[in-house]
């Protein structure tokens, strides 16, 4: 290591170079007169006294160049040189660079923006102090997405010794009124440890303590938006009651600016459990009633590994406890709470970043294919060096210093059209994808674009560097034009070119095989009539809306629409198609199952006219009338895949089924009285499943209202807001949405991940095939004389033509087999992201090959057809 | 003279140029003459490497330069021990004595 004074000397010979200069030269002048003075004295003549000394001690030239070169800061001064030397040489060649740094631009700046989203969504920590110690706890042994219950929550907390706290939370949606407009608001009803849990402290006020979890303790803590937006940053808030839902919660704290929980979604508001204990459901007492998240810190010294252990024995304990409702609850699942928030993505942008890492790689290749091409051009020029004493290193660190510089050029320009392609990913994302809207370029993702620049510039810049490098002096100068054809370096060339064409072959077949799944997505029957249709919903709290007020104002408000000019149906629903299915199990009169074999159906609650809203076809019956009402006897709708499986050989009219779901006084028996078509109710990518409906006036709870329009849908809006008023002025309207909006929603993320692989395949295909046209030219420019001498024996412009179309088309063959063979064994990945669609689908691969073997035709056609024309006299006249 | 002057042993430039400056300040060309003076011709000091080397040492702050007259009223550069160079020198030799012996005991073993 060098000390400070050789840094300082350094960098005062940088400094006052001509200074140091000067001083060394006259030091060495001296020395070597001196030693020619002591010659001269034994009588030799001056110039061959001076002769002699040169040959015993060395040139004053060369010891400078030695002494020069010694010290640290020579190091810098040539690289300085090979800079500025590069620089000439990027600016005399436009073409070279502006493709290079293009080239580079859009493979930085594409792996740039999918890194920034990769490293927003899955790598950057939680916003929560010490994040890697918070973990989700969740029920098994219930299929997925497990909600506990508030019995098992508190023995959760109260038995573990191996989280410092724990903490329930479940969202609810509220109205908010006394504030100005009546407003919808996203709540989180958390157990009082939440806060502490998060290491979370409030702005103003106090967060939760363990007494407002208890009964008449309503209290609330406001996010900073709620603040700021509805109560004016008032600090007179604290201790002000606030009304939601006509119920009164006083307020207690607010969670300064950007606080947000659960970190995926924009809450308006958290509020204590005192709420669910005062609910008349069995929310609170019922084993059976899964409605909470939990998550836990661990302790300072606790392993989940270890926290695994004591949970599963808790659970064990309470399933020998409480048989009827956690028999089968005999583990619980722990994972870090980031893994619960985007493990269900990391696949998805896993395969965008591979996807985006193989254009980055076709780049690499392309560059290290133009640089050859340029080296062989300048191949005199590095003889020359190499004869004039530049050692093999030093040739490498010139070319690779351009390579550098280039692939620093391209960065930069790549990290401005990162910056750009990040806003339009945030804008096109898909709104389920979690953390997203926070994403952008930070510190972090500017470091991975340097060094992508930087490992960048060491792949492509280090094979044409080393060649240029090896490069025989003595056989360059020789020759008079510089052009053996360099054989070796065509066959290095012709390799890179199949790497990338099997490159691409690989992306492009991915891509392929995702927008095929894709179209037969997007081409599946609904079993509805999705066009024109708009959707909302609206809170009618209780009180005063008990059931048969919601019946009444349903009854009011329907008809009223449906007179709307443009509307030609009005339905309300509970379960709107794509949104939230919900399960329940069930008896058939006169039939029994089988244990683990028992009846389970999606189940709905629709007013008559949602079948003709909809646009769902009746198949057989009748369809509910304003006379199926609370009053009248229970009916059912069943659709055609209930029909199917449970009525495979009977007509289901008139039979009778007993759903183990109520509202209302008990589990009465209902009659089937009609079956009416399929609908998709969860994903477009699964079978039809059985369904049925029940009478909004049996069964009075809703989640949406549905219009159908003539026109555009959403130009009903401000008439809906106006009914609704008419009615009650205290009702917001919220989640207004077209069908359309709705489905497109639904597959947003396939679309998302189809769209940006197709992206990337087709920049792949174009990298490729700009590779391969820079190749085939390059090898008719080096073989000019050759097929001068051919057509000047005789063979005719069209073999000529053939033989080089020939020679390019092999390449790409070669391509297209290594993509084809690499495709089959890695687009097993894509299986979970293919409907319908098998990774190795033939259609696929061959319409991919047949593709790129036309593009590589036409890449090769433009250099064929020079070839075609060479003049066999100005050929031969060449050499 | 049988054998005709070669280089100076790998490594040792730096402490026979420390030795030299220590019986008197002398510049470049002296410094030469004297090492080959004192090895009796054994020694041929080349100009590149002897400049490299006192580079290096004045970097080190271990021995200094002036321009100052010759005895010919010729203009040059003198360099000096400085108390750093002078622990170095000493320190350098008794290293050099011991490796030296051992390198002897080693040759020597029949």
């Amino acid at each position: 290591m060098p000390s400070l004074r050789n840094i300082v000397a350094g960098f005062r010979s940088l400094f006052q170079k001509q200074r140091a200069d000067r001083e060394l030269d006259e030091e060495l002048r001296g020395f070597m007169e001196m030693a020619a003075e002591e010659r001269m004295k034994q009588g030799r003549s001056e110039k061959d006294a001076l002769r002699v000394v040169r040959l015993e001690r060395g040139g004053l030239e060369a010891a400078k160049e030695l002494v020069h070169s010694a010290g640290w800061e020579s190091l810098l001064e040539t690289c300085w040189q090979d800079l500025c030397y590069g620089l000439r040489q990027l600016r005399r060649n436009p073409g070279f660079t502006a493709v290079a740094v293009l080239t580079l631009a859009l493979g930085i700046g594409a792996n740039t923006a999918i890194f920034s989203v990769v490293n927003g969504v899955l790598l950057r920590p939680l916003p929560y102090a010490n994040p890697d110690r918070l973990v989700s706890v969740q029920e098994t042994g219930r299929g997925s997405g497990n909600p506990a219950s508030y019995p098992d929550f508190f023995d959760w907390q109260s038995q573990n010794h191996v989280f410092s706290n724990m903490a329930s939370y479940h969202g609810n949606e509220f109205t908010l009124t006394g504030a100005g407009e009546p407003a919808h608001v996203l709540a989180v009803v958390a157990s009082a440890d939440l806060f502490k849990v998060l290491q979370a402290n409030p702005l103003l006020g106090r967060t939760f303590e363990p007494q407002d979890d208890k009964r008449g303790h309503d209290v609330a803590v406001l996010s900073y938006s709620l603040w700021r937006g509805t109560f004016h940053e008032s600090p007179g808030i604290l201790g002000q009651s606030i009304t939601l839902n006509n119920e009164r919660f006083t307020v207690i704290g607010v969670m300064p600016e950007g606080f947000q929980f659960p970190p995926e979604s924009r809450e308006d508001l958290w509020i204590s459990t005192a709420v669910d204990r005062e609910s008349s459901s069995n929310i609170m007492t019922g084993r059976g009633y899964y409605a909470l998240n939990v998550i836990a810190r661990l302790k300072a010294e606790t392993s989940l590994a270890s926290a695994q252990t004591e949970m599963n024995l808790i659970a064990r304990r309470l399933a020998q406890e409480y048989p009827e409702s956690n028999a089968k609850l005999t583990t619980v699942k722990l994972m870090p709470e980031i893994e619960r928030i985007v493990g269900g993505v990391r696949a998805s942008l896993f395969l965008i970043l591979g996807a985006v890492v193989g254009v980055l790689l076709i780049a690499c290749v392309n560059l290290a294919n133009l640089s050859l091409a340029r080296n062989l051009a300048r191949e005199k020029e590095i003889a020359v060096r190499a004869a004039l004493g530049a050692s093999p290193a030093r040739i490498f660190r010139q070319l690779f210093t351009e390579s550098v510089l280039l692939s620093l050029l391209g960065g930069t320009a790549g990290v401005g059209l990162a910056a750009w392609a990040t806003t339009e990913l945030v804008r096109f994302a898909p709104e389920d994808l979690p953390r997203i809207a926070q994403v952008g370029l930070d510190w972090p993702v500017l470091a991975f674009a340097a060094l992508l620049s930087v490992g960048t510039a060491m792949v492509f810049g280090s094979v044409p560097a080393l060649q240029a490098a090896k490069t025989n002096s003595a056989t360059s100068m020789k020759d008079g034009h510089g052009a053996s054809p360099g054989i070796s370096q065509l066959r290095l060339r012709s390799g890179l070119v199949v790497a990338e064409t099997g490159l691409a072959v690989v992306l492009l077949i991915a891509a392929g095989l995702l927008i095929s799944s894709y179209m037969r997505l997007v081409r599946v029957p609904l079993g509805f009539n999705p066009n024109g249709l708009l959707t909302f919903t609206f809170d009618l709290p209780s009180p005063p809306y008990g059931l048969p007020q919601t019946v009444g104002f349903m009854n009011e408000l329907l008809p009223r629409l449906r007179a709307l000019p443009g509307v030609t149906g009005a339905a309300a629903d509970w379960s709107l198609p794509f949104s939230n299915a919900v399960t329940t199990g069930l008896d058939f009169e006169g039939r029994t199952f089988a244990p683990g074999n028992t009846p389970v159906s999606i189940f709905d609650a629709v007013t008559p006219d949602y079948f003709r809203t909809m646009g769902i076809p009746l198949l057989e019956g009748r369809i509910f009338t304003d006379a199926d009402n609370a009053k009248s006897p229970p009916v059912v709708i069943i659709n055609e895949a209930f029909a199917r499986r449970y009525f495979p050989n009977e007509s289901p009219l008139g039979k009778r089924i007993k759903p183990s779901f109520t509202m209302t006084n008990g589990y009465p028996w209902r009659e089937i009285v009609a079956v009416v078509g399929n609908t998709k109710l969860v994903d477009l990518s699964e079978d039809f499943r059985p369904e049925f409906y029940m009478p909004f006036a049996q069964i009075p709870n809703f989640s949406a209202v549905i219009l159908r329009a003539q026109g555009d849908p959403l130009g009903l809006v401000s008439a809906v807001r106006t009914v609704l008023a008419s009615l009650d002025k205290d009702l917001p309207i919220y989640d207004v949405e077209t069908m359309d909006g709705y489905m497109s929603s639904s597959i947003a993320a396939k679309r998302f991940i189809t769209l940006l692989l197709g992206l990337f395949a087709v920049l792949a295909l174009v990298l490729a095939t700009v590779g391969m046209y820079g190749v085939m030219a390059f090898s008719v420019g080096q073989r000019t004389r050759e097929l001068g001498i051919r057509m000047a024996l005789g063979a005719d412009r069209q073999s000529v033509m053939q033989m080089v179309l020939w020679q390019g088309a092999r390449l790409a063959l070669v391509g297209v087999a290594i993509g084809i063979a690499t495709a089959l064994a890695v687009t097993r990945v894509l299986a979970g992201f293919l409907f319908e669609v098998h990774p190795t689908d033939p259609a696929t691969y061959a319409a991919i090959a047949i593709l790129l073997i036309l593009v590589a035709s036409a890449a090769c056609y433009i250099p064929a057809r020079r070839a075609m024309r060479v003049d066999p006299m100005v050929a031969l006249r060449y050499e | 003279m049988t054998d005709k002057p070669g280089d100076v042993v790998q490594g040792t430039l730096d402490m026979l140029i420390l030795k030299t400056v220590a019986l008197e300040p002398t510049h470049g060309y002296g410094i030469a003459i004297r090492i080959e003076q004192m090895s009796k011709g054994v020694f041929r000091v080349n100009a590149g490497s002897l400049f490299v080397a006192i580079q290096r040492l004045q970097r080190d702050g271990l021995i200094r330069s002036e321009w100052k007259d010759t005895e010919n009223s010729r203009r040059a550069k003198y360099y000096t021990l400085t108390e750093r160079g002078r622990k170095r020198l000493d320190s350098e030799k008794r290293q050099w004595g011991r490796q030296a012996a051992a390198i002897a005991r080693i040759l020597e073993a029949s």
